[in-house]
């Protein structure tokens, strides 16, 4: 073997084993985000002290974002998304929620304790068979995900490969206008294409060829809504741009009453 | 022996009146009474140099006794009493004829027995005194001639009632005494059967068969279970078992030919043991459950070791009202814990907003459209109620009057769970509610409900109770138990209440408080679950895991189970008796007095009889239909009018109303239930009507005690009694010891 031959496998395996740990966690939750420290309360045995502790996945990015174990892809919008929906739960209905989200992945123990979970940027996620298996579970046995800000026919691909792993056999559906989810507070007969900040600022409301927006879902076998999927749409961006003036205010009076709708519903189906 | 001295019964003395019948004067009688003390005294006198004192007293006292009474004895007492009059009375004979007469007591059936009294013991002479009259007890009382033909097959024996239709006879002649030869095996209800026997005056005495202890003998005495009941409940049979002494028994219960359960029974020390069997509900109809206890060996009497029972699974719903004050996670899992139980119909009212009620459950558009119910009607349409977190003042005082009323009258279900504006903290400690709860609650000021997790454990009485089991099998069931996940919170509570039990406790820092409570209050029941947490059990339990669903619908079962329904059917068999008792309440459960109320009885034959207003009872009308055949009767009744003018016809929700149930009518159990000798019931008969119970082998004084009787034809006897060896030993007594104790003293 040539000498240069051998120190660059000798290179190759450190470079791999200084990975390690971080592929051993699954998913490495970044500390940082825009320069703010990213703060996950740790709960531990006795659990959070409100009723609705907004769940954040943290997940893999698939392929088509880099299949990158270190992205922050799902830190999109994070805190202020959170931060500003829960003021409005908190504001608007009877709900006994927290001001702070937390943040968890789909193998973690505490998964269970968070019927409800929120997962953005899911056109880039690859969940792996085991992740899968846990999101099906957890989803029978009656937890709820609502998905969000992805757009355009790849990120759908994207999407649906990992969720195609959870459930095979079921269909993804649109929700039909008669949906209780969509009546459970208020009565949301308005499909408006809720946009990011980014294709706003360039005067438009759809990203890549996502033009039509998609409420759409997935059903158990009772017909109670699972998976909430907003396709080619950002509530998480009406959501953490409340407070920017630039932001159309009634897009974000919609996405906090779809917000509040799914998580309502949620909490009673 | 007290008879040879005294030369009569006791009871002759206790009835005769003492007379002195020599004829002489008394006051010579006084005279040589006051003579013969003088004579003692001057003795005594005379020999004062050697008596002194107490032995002066002594001897003074002894002859004394001894003059008195033989001056008592030479005038003659006698006594003077009313006997029957010989050959001018009737005694009546009855012999039980029933089908435990048969019963081998020592190898010797009971009736045989009987037979051989009538021949060779005192009640063959009492023929020979009085015109005696043979009877044989079944159903009736049956004249015959002989007991040589009769068979002791008979399934009924009412002996009361023979007694009864012997006795009313006694107008037709002098009847002087009734002896009953029986086990005392009675199959009717004696009601006030012995009053009306007490009141002819004529004693009836009671020749008591068989023994007080069959050892042999084991059998079913009883099982009591819920007449009716609806699909997914809980069926619960409590049954006695009659036996002599510890040892292992079996039970199997069978649904036609279809065996449903098997229980092995460890029969205790005694001759009772309860034991409770839990049975697979059946599908909806009507059921006949049979119990069959497998007999030992030595078990001669069969017939008592199988029971039947009726049971229908009805096709009804109970309806349940859930008002919450917050969306919490607990609503959630709740409601879908219910999900595909038809038995349960969850109707809920959840404050999602501050301004808005979201309904779910509900049966058209504008069910509980204004929120939770202001009228009684509407509310008491409800079996069951459970109040969540929200705040009493959230409430009206008439709508928490109401709620007090749907529990003490209606007879519903409250359940009041734990929450941040619940129990405590929701100020239900000092609202009229706080009453009806089984604990005390905390004031709002020190905060309750904490989200805190703890395991649960279940109480002693929570373990036995029926709503409370995952499995049948005890050790798989306090498995599951101790592995259930912590709840999610808990809200502390107060003092028990004096009526109320603990089911489940939580497990906090080792200290055990109360979880689940109950109380009977009213018609109604009451439970606190003083958690909102109950949901972990289904989240962090595996998707098959059924211990959510099951918590959640066998404890509403319970909730819900005890609430009257408006229209209620009872039936009872006594003997051969159907007793059929309805009770009407209006939609605000207010007794119903002005209706007419039919039922229909089918199963032999189809029979309609009116019901008639139970005096004492608003709302209950009530018939009595005779029986003629065994299996199951069919009963269905209908308020079919008003009995008054048009104004008070009845309301639509009433008018057609209709209830149906059914009985499994078994005649002859009763006769056999138990091969014992029932000795206290022929006591009692004895002691009401003046007569004697007689042991079998004891019937010596029976004449004469029979003579005693102040029924019939009587006479005046002078039996003279000084002649008594009693009176001759008592003489040669005192007067032994005067001369023993002269002896001693050296005073001879």
């Amino acid at each position: 073997m040539p000498r240069f031959l051998g120190s660059r496998l000798l290179f190759a395996a450190f470079l791999f084993a200084a990975q390690l740990p971080a592929w051993a966690q699954g998913v490495a939750l970044a500390d940082e985000q825009d320069g703010r420290t990213i703060a996950n309360p740790d709960y531990g045995a006795t659990g959070p002290g409100y009723e609705f502790v907004f769940a954040r996945v943290a997940y893999t990015t698939n392929r088509l974002r880099g299949g990158n174990r270190r992205s922050t892809l799902w830190q999109t919008d994070y805190p202020d998304a959170e931060y500003h929906f829960l003021g409005g739960v908190q504001r608007l209905t009877r709900v006994d929620a927290g001001t702070d989200g937390h943040i968890l992945t789909l193998t973690d123990e505490e998964l269970f304790d968070y019927p409800w979970i929120y997962a953005v940027e899911v056109g880039g996620w690859h969940l792996s068979w085991q992740e899968a298996e846990r999101l099906r579970e957890y989803l029978l046995r009656g937890g709820f995900l609502m998905v969000d800000d992805f757009h355009g026919s790849l990120e759908w691909t994207g999407f649906m490969s990992s969720m195609s792993r959870v459930f095979p056999e079921r269909p993804v559906i649109d929700i039909p206008p008669g949906d209780p989810s969509l009546h459970v507070l208020y009565d949301l007969d308005q499909r408006i294409q809720i946009p990011g900040i980014m294709p706003l600022r360039q005067g438009r409301t759809w990203e890549q060829d996502g033009f039509d927006p998609h409420w759409r879902g997935i059903y158990d076998d009772e017909g109670r809504l699972m998976v909430a999927i907003n396709f080619n749409m950002d509530l998480g961006d009406a959501w953490e741009h409340a407070d920017w003036p630039e932001y159309p205010e009634p897009m974000t009076a919609l996405a906090y009453r779809f917000g509040i709708n799914y998580l309502l519903y949620a909490m009673t189906h | 022996m007290i008879e040879f001295w005294l030369k009569y019964p006791l009871d002759t003395w206790r009835e005769g009146r003492l007379e002195l019948m020599s004829g002489w004067p008394l006051a010579w009688l006084a005279l040589a009474g006051l003579l013969g003390v003088v004579v003692i005294l001057l003795g005594l006198v005379r020999r004062g140099h050697t008596l002194t004192g107490l032995k002066r007293i002594t001897v003074g006292a002894l002859q004394l006794a001894v003059l008195a009474l033989a001056l008592v004895l030479l005038w003659q007492p006698s006594l003077t009493v009313n006997r029957l009059q010989s050959g001018s009375n009737a005694l009546a004979v009855l012999v039980d004829q029933s089908a435990s007469m048969a019963y081998p007591d020592e190898d010797l059936p009971r009736f045989t027995r009987a037979r051989e009294l009538l021949d060779e013991s005192a009640l063959s002479d009492l023929a020979r005194v009085y015109d005696l009259e043979l009877f044989a007890a079944a159903d009736r009382a049956t004249a015959v001639t002989s007991l040589d033909e009769l068979v002791p097959a008979q399934e009924e024996s009412a002996l009361l009632a023979s007694l009864d239709q012997i006795l009313a006879s006694s107008a037709r002649r002098a009847l002087g005494a009734v002896v009953l030869i029986s086990d005392g095996r009675e199959t009717q209800p004696l009601g006030d059967a012995l009053g009306r026997l007490a009141a002819y005056g004529i004693p009836v005495h009671t020749i008591g068969l068989g023994r007080d202890d069959v050892p042999e003998d084991q059998g079913l005495l009883q099982v009591q279970m819920p007449a009716q009941l609806t699909p997914g409940s809980a069926l619960r049979a409590s049954v006695m078992v009659s036996h002599s002494g510890a040892g292992p028994a079996r039970l199997r219960i069978s649904r036609g030919d279809q065996l449903v359960a098997v229980q092995e029974l460890a029969l205790g020390e005694g001759t009772r043991t309860l034991v409770d069997v839990d049975i697979p509900t059946p599908e909806p109809g009507h059921h006949e459950l049979t119990f069959d206890l497998e007999p030992r060996p030595a078990d001669v009497n069969r017939r008592n070791n199988t029971l039947t029972r009726a049971v229908e699974v009805a096709d009804r719903v109970f309806r349940i009202l859930y008002i919450e004050g917050e969306p919490r996670w607990e609503y959630k899992f709740l409601r879908r814990a219910l999900t595909g139980d038809e038995g349960l119909a969850l109707v809920s009212l959840l404050r999602v907003s501050p301004n808005k009620f979201y309904r779910q459950g509900i049966a058209n558009a504008a069910e509980l459209e204004a929120g939770f119910p202001d009228s009684r009607e509407e509310l008491f349409a409800f079996d069951a109620l459970i109040i969540g977190s929200i705040e009493a003042a959230s409430f009206s005082t008439e709508q928490l009057e109401a709620v007090r009323d749907f529990v003490d009258h209606r007879g519903g279900g409250l359940l009041m769970l734990g929450g941040r504006s619940g129990l405590g903290d929701g100020g239900w400690g000092n609202s009229p509610l706080a009453g009806v709860m089984p604990s005390e609650l905390p004031s709002p000021e020190a905060v309750s409900f904490s989200r805190e997790r703890w395991p649960v454990a279940r109480t002693a009485r929570g373990e036995v109770s029926r709503e409370l089991k995952f499995s049948d099998l005890g050790d798989q069931d306090r498995e599951q138990w101790s592995s259930l996940p912590a709840l999610a919170d808990y809200q502390r509570l107060g003092p028990l209440r004096p009526a109320a039990s603990t089911l489940i406790n939580v497990l906090v820092d080792g200290a055990e408080l109360p979880l689940l409570t109950t109380q009977p209050f009213g018609h109604g029941k009451s439970y606190v679950l003083a958690t909102g947490g109950t949901w972990r059990w289904q989240m962090s339990l595996p998707l098959d895991d059924q211990r959510h669903e099951t918590f959640w619908r066998q404890l509403l079962r319970a909730v819900a189970g005890n609430a009257r329904q408006s229209f209620r059917l009872e039936v009872t068999t006594e003997g051969d008796q159907l007793s059929v008792r309805a009770e009407l309440n209006s939609p605000e459960f207010e007794p119903v007095t002005w209706a007419a109320v039919t039922a229909v009885l089918t199963g032999e034959r189809e029979e309609e009889v009116r019901l008639s207003p139970v005096p004492g009872a608003p709302g209950a009308y009530a018939a009595r239909v005779p029986l003629r055949s065994a299996g199951m009767h069919y009963v269905q009744a209908e308020v079919t009018a008003s009995t008054t003018g048009p104004s008070e016809t009845p309301p639509s929700a009433l008018a057609g109303a209709k209830a149906r149930t059914a009985i499994f009518h078994a005649p002859g159990r009763a006769e056999f239930a138990s091969m014992q000798r029932n000795t206290a019931l022929l006591k009692e008969i004895a002691a009401a009507t003046g007569g004697r119970f007689w042991e079998p082998d004891a019937l010596a004084d029976l004449p004469d005690a029979v003579a005693g009787s102040q029924a019939g034809v009587t006479e005046r006897q002078v039996l003279p009694v000084w002649d008594a060896p009693a009176w001759l030993l008592l003489l040669v007594l005192l007067k032994s010891t005067e001369w023993l104790l002269r002896r001693r003293w050296s005073v001879i």
